[in-house]
Parts: C-alpha cells; sequence; structure tokens
C-alpha cells in the first residue's frame, strides 16, 4: 500500500461518510505493515467523531504528515505547514517552491474546476534514503477530461478521447475558462516543475492516463477501458534536483512591465 | 498595512496585504491595492520580502488583471519588483511574457 493507495481509499470512506454512513474499521487480515502505515497517517481516525477532517496541524510522526482533507480555505497554511516541516526536518538547505507550487496548483484546480463532493485528500511523504518526496492528491469530481469535453461542447465543439483531452489539459493557455482570470496555466506550471526536477508525474482521469516519467521528459499517455471518476495526481519528486535556497541579496528593483 | 511613498511611486510589502500567494482571493487584494495607486497615476513597487512561491492563480488575479484593465503600453516602467528570489523573478517575467504573447495573438 502507499500513499496512492491511501488518498483514493480516503476519498471514497469520505463519500460513504458524508452520504450518512457510520465509518467503523476492522483490522482483521490487515497486515502489520498496512496497519502501521495507515495509522502514521492518522488514517483510522480521521472519520471519529469530533474529528476536524481538514486539519492537518497534528502531532507529526516519522516521514508522513497526516491525510489531509483538501479545504480551500486552508490551502496557504497547509502548505507552509508542509514546506516549514520538511525544511526543518530534512530539506534544510534546498529551495522548496517546486513542492508548493504543484500543491498549489492541484488544490486550485479542486477548488475551481473539479465539483468533487467529497473535495480531496491529499498525503505528502518523504524517503530520505531515496531523496523521494511523494505527492498524491486524488479527488472524486468530474474528471479533467469530461470537464473539458463539457466545455467544447458548450463552445460548439466535437468531444475527443479522454487521452487526448488529457494531453490538451497540460498545454500552456489550454482553460475551460472555469473562472473568469483563468489562462489556463496551472497543470502546465506542475508539468514544468515536474521535468525541471527530473521528476515522475501521473494523472487518472476518466479513461485516460498521463504519465512522465523520471529523468525522462516525455509526456506519454494511455487509454483506461475503465474509467475512473474524478482526477488523480501522483508526483514523485527527486530533491536532489531541488535548487539550493536562495538568499535575496540587495534590493535592486527590477521591471518586467 | 505597509506603505511607503518615494515620491510618486508607492511601495507595497506583499505579505502586509496578503497571508499568501496561492490563491484566486490573494491575487484580487494584490489586485486592489496596485489598482488604487496606478488609476491615480502613481507607479507602486512590490516587495516580495518571505514570500515562497507563486501560483498562477495567484498571478491570473493580480498582475493578469491588472494587465488587462491598464495594457501594456500604459504600464510600462510602473510596477517594480525587490526582495523577489530569483525563480520567482522568472516566474513573473515569463507570465508576462505569456500575457504579451496572448495579447498579440488575441
Amino acid at each position: 500500500m502507499n500513499a496512492w493507495h491511501a488518498v483514493s481509499l480516503a476519498c471514497l470512506i469520505e463519500e460513504y461518510f458524508i452520504g450518512g454512513v457510520k465509518i467503523e474499521f476492522q483490522y482483521t487480515g490487515v497486515s502489520e505493515a498496512i496497519r502501521s502505515y495507515l495509522e502514521k497517517m492518522s488514517f483510522f481516525k480521521h472519520w471519529e467523531a469530533g474529528i476536524d477532517r481538514n486539519d492537518f496541524s497534528k502531532s507529526l510522526r516519522e516521514r508522513m504528515i497526516h491525510i489531509w482533507k483538501v479545504d480551500c480555505s486552508r490551502i496557504q497554511p497547509y502548505i507552509d505547514y508542509v514546506r516549514e516541516y520538511y525544511q526543518g526536518n530534512f530539506l534544510v538547505e534546498q529551495d522548496l517552491s517546486p513542492i508548493s507550487i504543484v500543491m498549489a496548483e492541484i488544490f486550485n484546480n479542486i477548488q475551481d474546476h473539479s465539483e468533487s463532493e467529497v473535495s480531496g485528500y491529499c498525503l505528502i511523504q518523504y524517503a530520505p534514503n531515496k531523496h523521494e518526496l511523494q505527492i498524491s492528491i486524488c479527488d472524486f469530481g468530474v474528471g479533467i477530461p469530461h470537464k473539458i469535453n463539457a466545455y467544447r461542447k458548450s463552445m460548439g465543439e466535437k468531444t475527443i478521447r479522454h487521452e487526448k483531452a488529457l494531453m490538451e489539459s497540460v498545454v500552456k493557455g489550454y482553460s475551460t475558462k472555469s473562472t473568469p482570470q483563468n489562462r489556463g496555466l496551472g497543470l502546465d506550471l506542475v508539468l514544468s516543475n515536474v521535468k525541471a526536477t527530473n521528476s515522475s508525474l501521473i494523472i487518472v482521469a476518466n479513461k485516460a492516463i498521463l504519465k512522465v516519467e523520471m529523468g525522462n521528459n516525455e509526456i506519454l499517455h494511455e487509454r483506461m477501458e475503465k474509467p475512473f471518476s474524478g482526477t488523480h495526481i501522483h508526483i514523485k519528486m527527486d530533491t536532489t534536483n531541488f535548487e539550493k535556497i536562495e538568499k535575496v541579496v540587495g534590493e535592486e528593483e527590477e521591471f518586467f512591465l | 498595512m505597509q506603505v511607503m511613498t518615494t515620491e510618486n511611486r508607492k511601495r507595497i510589502k506583499l505579505l502586509s496585504i496578503v497571508k499568501g500567494t496561492y490563491t484566486n482571493s490573494e491575487g484580487s487584494a494584490l489586485f486592489k491595492e496596485l489598482d488604487k495607486y496606478l488609476r491615480q497615476g502613481q507607479s507602486v513597487t512590490i516587495d516580495f520580502t518571505d514570500c515562497h512561491a507563486l501560483s498562477s492563480s495567484f498571478l491570473n488575479s493580480s498582475i493578469g488583471e491588472i494587465f488587462m484593465k491598464y495594457g501594456y503600453n500604459s504600464l510600462k516602467g510602473r510596477i517594480g519588483v525587490v526582495n523577489a528570489t530569483k525563480s520567482q523573478k522568472k516566474q513573473i517575467e515569463d507570465y508576462i511574457t505569456y500575457l504579451k504573447e496572448e495579447a498579440v495573438g488575441s
């Protein structure tokens, strides 16, 4: 079991939970490794009465921050918390902007585009021996290809295959105009940060998969016969490729306009 | 809020008007500040001290909206940036290049 499984399982349980189903866990037959893994991210306690599922500022154990139900009003504190945690404990000298940017873009997409009743779930974990930081974020919304096809229909255009739609979604400037300011730069920014750090990315949405493998900037895609109702983005970042923290020295004004 | 004046140029310390630089609402708050001074004919210096990363939503709702309202020619030399990291400067520069291309293409 890994972060990928944990966040998609969390979305499923949350869907039942908000539908009024009482959540109880039985541990019979669960391996000690899986139980321990889920305990560390506070998975079993997440649906207990009185728990704020959007809260993340709990005690930190090992190399994992608790699983978090994405709350778009807490994007800033969550990203700062993650950055400060890893900066303070493991990645002391690295500039963690790539992590902050990809999380912000994916959370903003959930808010602006997903229409996900469960919001989404996020899990971050770090393996220092592999210098690998994993970010897994899942929602049970309409899914990127469906969103793009709905937009195309509204513009009087033909719908396209899901894998083509998913490829379009990462093209700079491609926007479904879910918000008036939207310019279609979010997933392009995710992709450019993945490429710049030689990291890997996988996006699963509806009937399509988009992949960028570690150390290979080619964007691959494939079709799934069984659809996934939502969008799941999983990124493995090679932290050795992060830039060193840059100190701003002097105060020279620059003009970009 | 910390706004310092040097003649006709106002200085806005970004983290004194927003908590962060990730969301549309934070971008809109910067847009309002920029607009307040620009429409009076003043210029603005944005101080990025202690800011970390910029999202596209933040840039769209701040710089992007200002660009749409005033246009490139009337903004030339009127919005400056200080205390930004190299990666933030690169991101702003790329973003403005994209806005200019978009404006030419539209």
